[in-house]
């Protein structure tokens, strides 16, 4: 248990008192751990390479890669559109264009902070027209943003599968019911809240045959959106590609559509801008993948000390009930949610906390869902929320004003994380 | 030296840094797009011409490799790792209202952090350099490729060593003169 406090305490300290960046705390409070153990450095260096030298972790870079390639084709422009022409006469329409667009956008990036950026960027100027506040527009940002990590393709989702040993593809499965839960109850949420912003609308009649004809022309400008999802999930389900090389797929087939685009629309788009896209594919992927390549040497180190099996002997010795060993994995991973990454929290609790679950009989792929949706909503909960963060920052309001607006989908959020955690059917129908 | 030598050393110094940086990024775009197409061929010849090709698995991972520890190098250029700032906000309520006591302690916190960063990067690169010389005197081959095992592990190695040099170079070159130069 010292090597565990010694790890954790180097990290932690330095990583939230001092700002020294995740992955050199991570390094350090491995380096610790090795040294005080007095095992051999080359485990440590051999565990760093080993983690890299692996196909699933391809599927970030690729996916990353994807989305920006579809952010360059106006392509969430276009998915905005589409959603609204088929929801935008009911009531907060707007809002529920958010929620909406967040959801499908997830499809593309697979990333929180991407979502909230790519969509507060269109739409945050419509609702601020429409009379929605800048606090309220905020909140419903960081709360619809996390969508992108419950729809898969999910990055978290992939670290997960990695740090767990489970498939990716059933992983990125088990959060659709609560992706798709999210929407339901934040799409009432928003219904209620927006009476006081949304002035009645004139709400343009169309004849049926106008009608079909127009939702014809929006699907068709939205077609490459609509049909990506398809590649991707009916190659891996049907077994054609791994999620790896659904995500290189992905990439082929934005470019192909961009090269479309420059041929037929005469788009602006250059060789200077898909290179642009490149470069900050690989950044975001060497920043986030390479806590990947430093947690599996802290793993490493964690598992020669025996600290795992200390661990699940300790917990299955006290706790008996796996419900009331789950509660205390979501008060650990809420807390932790707040201030850490995702990516990072994944990467060290999950090889902590999962074996003492599948102790308890706990599906391992269940635990994965309670993992990602825990640490999804830890992006909204003050003080250290990153999704408030993001989201001030896209609308240009302060973290407090958004706080203010937020409760009311926090309440709902925590509320989906006691039916994900207590309803394990929710995760696992369509994996089981 | 007089105040103005050590300007120019240090603006060399930041076009040196800079110059690496546009390398690496050039290098990162090119390796993206190489598995792109090494994974999409994987598809093809797989599905369509009915090739097994383990050397585009091997070729992709080895490229992903060197891809992740370029980019965190690129990274490391602006300082982009990620890092949680709550000790800004802890400070921001201890120090309220002497904004310019919060500035120096802030200041030194980051001082800090790219120093302790350094030193972690020289540990790695001395402790890592051991192993790639064991690994180098094994002369282990990869299966399908049939090259050293030295080239994909060289990228932790090769890269630390630019990491290094780029948290240098962002500890020691004014502010004014990474803005201006870079």
């Amino acid at each position: 248990m010292t090597t565990l406090l010694i790890f954790l305490g180097l990290f932690f300290g330095l990583c939230l008192l001092l700002r020294v960046p995740a992955v050199i705390a991570m390094g350090i409070g491995a380096a610790a751990a090795f040294a005080y153990n007095g095992f051999p450095t080359s485990q440590m260096s051999q565990a760093l390479y080993n983690q890299l030298d692996s196909l699933p972790f391809l599927a970030i870079p690729m996916f990353i890669f994807a989305g920006a390639i579809m952010e360059q084709g106006q392509i969430s422009d276009a998915l905005i559109k589409w959603i609204q022409f088929f929801i935008g006469r009911f009531r907060g329409s707007l809002g529920l264009v958010t929620i909406f667009a967040s959801a499908a956008f997830g499809v593309i990036t697979g990333s929180a902070m991407a979502t909230i950026s790519a969509i507060g960027r269109i739409v945050g100027p419509s609702l601020e027209k429409n009379g929605y506040s800048k606090s309220y527009i905020g909140a419903l940002l960081a709360s619809s943003g996390f969508l992108g990590i419950m729809i898969p393709p999910s990055i978290p989702g992939i670290m997960f599968a990695s740090a767990s040993g489970e498939k990716t593809s059933e992983v990125w499965i088990s959060t659709i019911g609560a992706g798709l839960l999210f929407v339901v109850l934040f799409s009432i949420v928003n219904y209620f809240k927006v009476g006081r912003f949304e002035t009645k609308k004139e709400v343009q009649r169309l004849t049926p045959s106008k009608y079909v004809r127009t939702a014809l022309v929006t699907t068709w400008s939205t077609l490459p959106a609509i049909i990506m999802p398809i590649i991707i999930f009916g190659g891996i389900y049907s077994g054609v590609f791994t999620p790896t090389e659904a995500g290189a797929v992905s990439c082929v087939y934005g470019l192909a559509y961009i090269i479309l685009r420059i041929i037929i629309r005469r788009s602006n788009t250059t060789a200077k801008v898909l290179m642009q896209s490149a470069i900050a594919a690989a950044l975001s992927t060497g920043t986030v993948v390479i806590l990947a390549s430093f947690a599996n040497a802290a793993g490493r180190v964690i598992t020669l000390a025996g600290v795992s099996t200390a661990m699940t002997q300790f917990i299955t010795t006290n706790i008996d009930n796996p419900y009331i060993y789950l509660l205390l994995v979501n008060i650990i991973y809420l807390f932790v949610g707040t201030f850490l990454e995702v990516n990072c929290a994944i990467l060290i609790l999950v090889p902590l906390l999962l074996p003492p679950a599948r102790a308890l009989g706990i599906d391992p792929i269940h635990f994965g869902a309670i993992t990602l949706v825990n640490l999804s909503v830890g992006n909204l909960t003050p003080p250290f929320a990153q999704g408030i963060f993001m989201a001030s920052k896209v609308v240009g309001v302060s973290f407090v004003e958004i706080v203010s607006e937020i409760w009311p989908f926090l309440i709902v959020a925590l509320l989906i994380i006691a039916v994900v955690t207590y309803f394990p059917l929710l995760s696992l129908f369509l994996v089981r | 030296m007089n105040k103005n030598n050590l300007l120019n050393v240090a603006k060399m110094l930041m076009k040196l840094n800079k110059l690496i940086y546009t390398i690496e990024t050039y290098l990162l775009a090119i390796m993206v797009y190489a598995l792109v197409a090494v994974l999409f061929i994987n598809v093809l010849f797989r599905f369509v011409f009915f090739i097994p090709s383990a050397w585009a698995d091997e070729l992709a991972r080895f490229t992903f490799v060197w891809l992740v520890f370029l980019g965190a190098s690129a990274a490391m250029y602006n300082w982009q790792h990620i890092d949680i700032n709550l000790i800004d906000t802890i400070l921001k309520k201890l120090i309220k209202g002497n904004e310019i006591l919060y500035n120096k302690v802030l200041n030194a916190v980051k001082k800090f952090a790219v120093i302790s960063t350094i030193a972690y990067l020289t540990y790695l690169f001395v402790v890592y350099g051991q192993y790639l010389r064991k690994v180098i005197k094994l002369g282990t081959q990869s299966m399908f490729l049939g090259v050293g095992m030295v080239v994909p592990m060289s990228a932790i190695y090769v890269c630390t060593a630019l990491m290094l040099f780029h948290a240098v170079c962002y500890l020691i070159i004014p502010e004014h003169i990474r803005k201006q130069e870079g």
